[in-house]
């Protein structure tokens, strides 16, 4: 096989990872403030694209209008669930907020797949985006660079955020300690919605930029949930650093083992995070849980 | 809390207000017959099965008279939601309460789990959505018919159709699980007599999603042609992928199972496919006729095979009761045994007695791009008929241990 | 209730549960058959099968405190190991449970040791990657051991003649009966002994636990084990049952359904669990012939078809009851009838 080969490939990979990436950041996000594993992720991931379908269907928004318009309208959707039912359940074990998401999910997918049915909704590559770009070593489709880009750029915003901004800084410390950041004079519960939207933005962007590549079903979040959570778990609950990179760096594993051993490229994920667990429980970027 | 007892007092009521379900205590000989569409009503397979299976059928029981032997004709809608086991079970329950047939059965483990049931009961079980070939293989049993297609039908007409074009490099993406290995073995062998192989086939495992990996090294490897041997959202996933680097300039992509209705949820996607299929509706004058009574009892929405193979099957069946004047399945059994036929659907059909297939001409289609499309929904032409003696596995090939 | 009372009525309970082959009547809106029917015993003893494996998750969950999500994992392992065993190795009846429970209680201890090593949210995640992990290694039917996606049949000789066929559809309704009295038997006894009290001790909290010298880690591993085994048990009969091992019960969302069953039922009082499997199992079966009677069906398609779809009914009470009732129906149940007390342990 040759370097370009190789190079494509690795390519390829990285697009699959952005979605991995961008859903996973989503997680952790939602989770390092709310301390809640959101089921209903995978949920949002599929409203995402179906919002682009219906955007395009009846409202004839182009893909690029979509990108903006969608994640706001799901994340919308987010934070009214957030705000009038998960927040019930605050003072609860912090299994009922998951249950909850979990049952949210089933209402959400069975409502979704009786409007739109069960096999899925058209959608394809915005002419802008279609067709093939010279990388100098090959010609790659543009639409997959497109994905990358996007991906690596919002992530960026994302950790920064998150990492380094006045707001991010308040955000963590209202987890770690909400009274005090109350006792400050700042709106912890505004806060927290507003950062469950943006998880729940990311994950519905992350749809939005599924929809032309992928079949644009009611289950589509399901089969992708589950390896975002082992990512998770690898780069470590609440790290957004780790999700970031583990995200791109297993969609680069798994699309090599694609290329090499087929039959491996869906057990690869699960393999790396048994040898993470087994080693160091928490993920490699993760912190250890306080009690 | 008045709430709370409110809650669970709607709990106990859902229980206990489940409508008397049981059978009213009529005569055997006047009570009516139960036909059971098992089939999925709301998932993947709902829109080339579903609603559609279920008009299909009532409209050869309304076409038949609504009653046979005296005895009013009843179809039951059964949702298997794509499981065996719960087709199972609710292939029991049906049997147990008036059913005498059991029709449709898309996606091949619950038609496996019903064709074991019918034998269970003997009752007759006739599948026309489920595509696996051990129905006449290794699963093979006196009550189970298999009408419309099997994967070996695909891919002697379809495989057969395109290598004796001189297509002889052939690339597979082959999901790793019993209906891919078997579309693989089976296409395999219908292309080698035309000196065409497959250079390379990838099996993925379940759960793949991303096949652009797979996609490129089909496009490195220079293929004639790519055939895609996966079913639902994969076959969606894969031809999405194949269309975005650029593989269908490259090659001639052949879609291993497909059905007209899916055509509809993204018609840019499939022109330029070819494909294989019992029937299609604007082929024939009679099969247009019929495909007009069926539009417009659902919405103007064109039937696919296996539902025109719904009512074909069933009107065969209560013709054959009618016949034998009992709907004893050994009876009808007896009677279907080797008896031909031609209709609206099947061309030069035959219940073969040997396996219990029943085979009938098959075509294969191109998918034509929108442009080309003269009427709402007529997307196949017609390129090639496969006679049914070459379509279906020879008898002398036939793997069914038949102990009847 | 004074306890004798209660006693008392417990065993006439299960008396008259034992008698039910015997018993010809008909109830129309709880069986479309009679009673001793075969279809209506069929229902009662997978029923039963899953009030016991509910009563499994409330050890590890409602008394330990440990949420996993890959439960179905060790349900799966009872219906795979056992189907494999009598199918592919052909082994008797007897050498199958012998070896099902073997592994029944080495792969819990092994994926316990390694999970438990992380706590809460991780650890639930842990064990529902394992579990995932599994789910795809039978898919992947490695060896052709266990059939993939279209699940393995046990075969015409595989079973002893009295667990074979319609008219001994009684004898696995007992089995089923027996297995749900044991499962139930030893959970009460582990629950209110020794290391049951320190399961709910490290539920409360771990620290004082550790403090006061003991290893949580010990004692959890032990509560894992047991419930992983007793859960593989009614794996068991389930594939004596069904008569085959599908891939449906090795899936995520198994383990989730498991999770809100014992949630709406009530968790930690162990016959909560098991009120809550039997009555979704029953309602998943039911609902059925429910969206098949002629009312259902005259509904427009918009209410018709998520009305039959139990998961969504699930999802709807499971959202009702979390925000309104949060003890389940147990919890319900107790506050209906204030002198009826719970009878081990309370969440």
């Amino acid at each position: 096989m040759s370097m370009d080969y190789i190079a494509s490939q690795l390519f390829n990979g990285l697009a699959s990872g952005a979605f991995y990436a961008l859903l996973a950041l989503g997680l952790s996000v939602i989770f390092g403030t709310l301390r809640i594993i959101n089921f209903a992720h995978g949920a949002m991931y599929m409203l995402g694209a179906f919002a682009t379908y219906y955007g395009a269907q009846y409202l004839h928004l182009n893909f690029f209008v979509a990108l903006i318009l969608a994640p706001l309208v799901v994340a919308l959707l987010g934070m009214l669930f957030e705000a009038l039912l998960l927040r019930r359940l605050q003072g609860a074990d912090p299994v009922y907020g998951l249950l909850f998401t979990f049952a949210a999910t089933l209402v959400v997918v069975n409502l979704v797949r009786l409007v739109a049915g069960a096999m899925g909704s058209p959608y394809n590559i915005p002419d802008a985006l279609s067709g093939a770009t010279n990388l100098g070593f090959t010609l790659y489709p543009t639409y997959k660079l497109f994905v990358i880009v996007v991906s690596v750029i919002v992530c960026g915003l994302i950790w920064w955020f998150v990492e380094r901004s006045m707001t991010g800084a308040r955000i963590r410390a209202a987890t770690e300690n909400p009274v005090l950041v109350r006792a400050l004079g700042i709106n912890t519960r505004r806060l927290v919605t507003l950062t469950f939207g943006l998880g729940v933005a990311i994950a519905a962007l992350a749809g939005v930029l599924a929809a032309p590549t992928t079949n644009v079903a009611p289950s589509m979040g399901d089969d992708i949930i589950i390896y975002t959570f082992a990512i998770v778990v690898i780069g470590g609950l609440g790290s957004i650093t780790g999700s970031i990179l583990m995200g791109f760096a297993l969609g680069v594993l798994q699309t090599l083992g694609a290329v090499y051993y087929p039959p491996i490229a869906t057990t690869l994920i699960f393999i790396v995070m048994v040898a993470v667990i087994a080693l160091r429980p928490s993920g490699l970027f993760g912190r250890p849980e306080l009690s | 809390m008045r709430l709370s007892r409110i809650v669970s007092a709607t709990c106990a009521a859902i229980l206990l207000c489940a409508p008397l379900s049981a059978a009213p205590a009529t005569a055997a000989d006047t009570a009516p017959i139960h036909i059971a569409v098992i089939t999925d009503m709301s998932g993947v397979y709902a829109s080339i099965s579903g609603q559609g299976a279920v008009e299909a059928t009532k409209m050869a029981v309304e076409d038949f008279g609504g009653k046979v032997l005296g005895r009013e004709i009843i179809v039951d809608t059964v949702d298997h939601q794509n499981s065996g086991p719960t087709a199972e079970a609710k292939a029991r329950e049906e049997f147990d309460n008036g059913a005498e047939l059991a029709v449709d059965l898309t996606n091949s483990a619950t038609a496996l789990a019903v064709a074991a049931v019918a034998k269970d009961k003997h009752k007759i079980a006739i599948v026309s959505g489920g595509g696996t070939s051990a129905l006449t293989g290794a699963n093979c049993n006196k009550y189970t018919y298999h009408y419309a297609y099997d994967t070996y039908a695909l891919a002697h007409s379809e495989g057969v159709s395109v290598a004796k074009t001189g297509l002889k490099t052939w690339y597979g993406i082959v999901p790793d699980y019993a209906f891919g290995k078997s579309m693989l073995s089976d296409f395999t062998d219908a292309i080698a007599p035309f000196g065409a192989t497959f250079v390379h086939a990838d099996t993925m495992p379940l759960g793949t999603t991303d096949f652009s990996s797979y996609m490129l090294a089909a496009k490195n490897a220079h293929p004639q042609v790519l055939a895609l041997l996966n079913a639902g959202a994969d076959t969606v996933n894969s031809m999405k992928a194949a269309k975005e680097f650029g593989l269908d300039k490259q090659m001639k992509i052949v879609v291993g199972l497909f059905f007209l209705p899916q055509v509809d949820t993204d018609p840019s996607l499939w022109a330029g496919a070819k494909v294989a299929d019992s029937w299609y509706w604007n082929q024939t004058p009679e099969a247009r006729k019929w495909a007009d009574r069926y539009s417009a009892r659902m919405n103007g929405a064109r039937p696919g095979s296996i539902q025109a193979a719904d009512y074909s099957s069933t009107m065969q069946w209560l013709k054959a009761v009618k016949a034998v004047g009992s709907v004893d399945a050994d009876k009808v059994v007896a009677y279907l045994d080797g008896r031909k036929f031609s209709d609206f659907y099947a061309q030069n059909a035959e219940w073969r007695a040997r396996d219990h297939s029943v085979v009938h001409d098959m075509y294969v289609y191109d998918i034509l791009p929108q442009s080309q499309v003269k009427e709402k929904d007529a997307w196949y032409k017609l390129v090639d008929t496969i006679p049914a003696s070459q379509a279906f596995r020879p008898v002398a090939t036939s793997t069914c241990d038949k102990t009847w | 209730m004074k306890p004798l009372v209660r006693i008392g009525a417990l065993i006439a309970g299960i008396a008259l549960l034992a008698a039910a082959p015997w018993i010809g009547i008909p109830i129309p809106p709880l069986f479309s058959e009679s009673l001793n029917a075969p279809g209506s015993l069929n229902l009662l003893a997978l029923c039963f099968v899953f009030g016991a494996l509910a009563l499994s998750y409330d050890i590890i969950f409602g008394f330990a405190g440990l949420l996993s999500f890959g439960h179905a994992l060790y349900f799966a392992t009872g219906v795979y190991v056992g189907a494999i065993a009598l199918t592919h190795w052909h082994l008797g009846l007897l050498q199958t449970i012998g070896v099902t429970l073997v592994v029944s209680l080495v792969l819990p201890l092994i994926v316990g040791a390694v999970c438990l090593r992380v706590r809460d949210i991780q650890f639930a995640m842990v064990t529902l990657a394992f579990a995932q992990a599994g789910s795809i290694l039978v898919m992947q039917n490695p060896f052709g051991l266990t059939g993939g996606e279209e699940g393995l049949a046990l075969g015409a000789n595989a079973l002893p003649a009295f667990l074979v066929g319609v008219t001994n559809t009684r004898n696995l309704y007992w089995i089923a009966l027996a297995l749900l009295l044991v499962v139930s038997a030893v959970g009460w006894w582990a629950v209110n002994s020794a290391p049951g009290r320190v399961w709910q001790a490290i539920r409360e909290n771990e620290r004082r636990v550790e403090v006061i010298g003991l290893n949580p880690y010990r004692y959890k591993l032990g509560a894992f084990v047991l419930s992983s085994f007793l859960a593989s048990t009614a794996g068991f009969v389930y594939l004596l049952i069904e008569g085959s091992a599908s891939p449906d019960v090795t899936t995520a969302s198994f383990t989730l359904v498991l999770l809100v069953m014992v949630v709406l039922g009530g968790v930690g009082t162990l016959w909560g669990a098991v009120l809550g499997g039997i009555v979704y199992e029953y309602l998943d079966f039911r609902l059925v012939v429910l969206s098949n009677a002629t009312g259902l069906q005259s509904l427009p398609a918009f209410l018709r078809i998520p009305l039959s779809e139990p998961l969504f009914i699930l999802g709807v009470l499971f959202i009702i009851l979390v925000l309104f009732v949060p003890g389940g129906l147990a919890g319900a149940l107790r506050r209906l009838n204030p002198a009826f007390l719970a009878s081990s342990g309370s969440h």
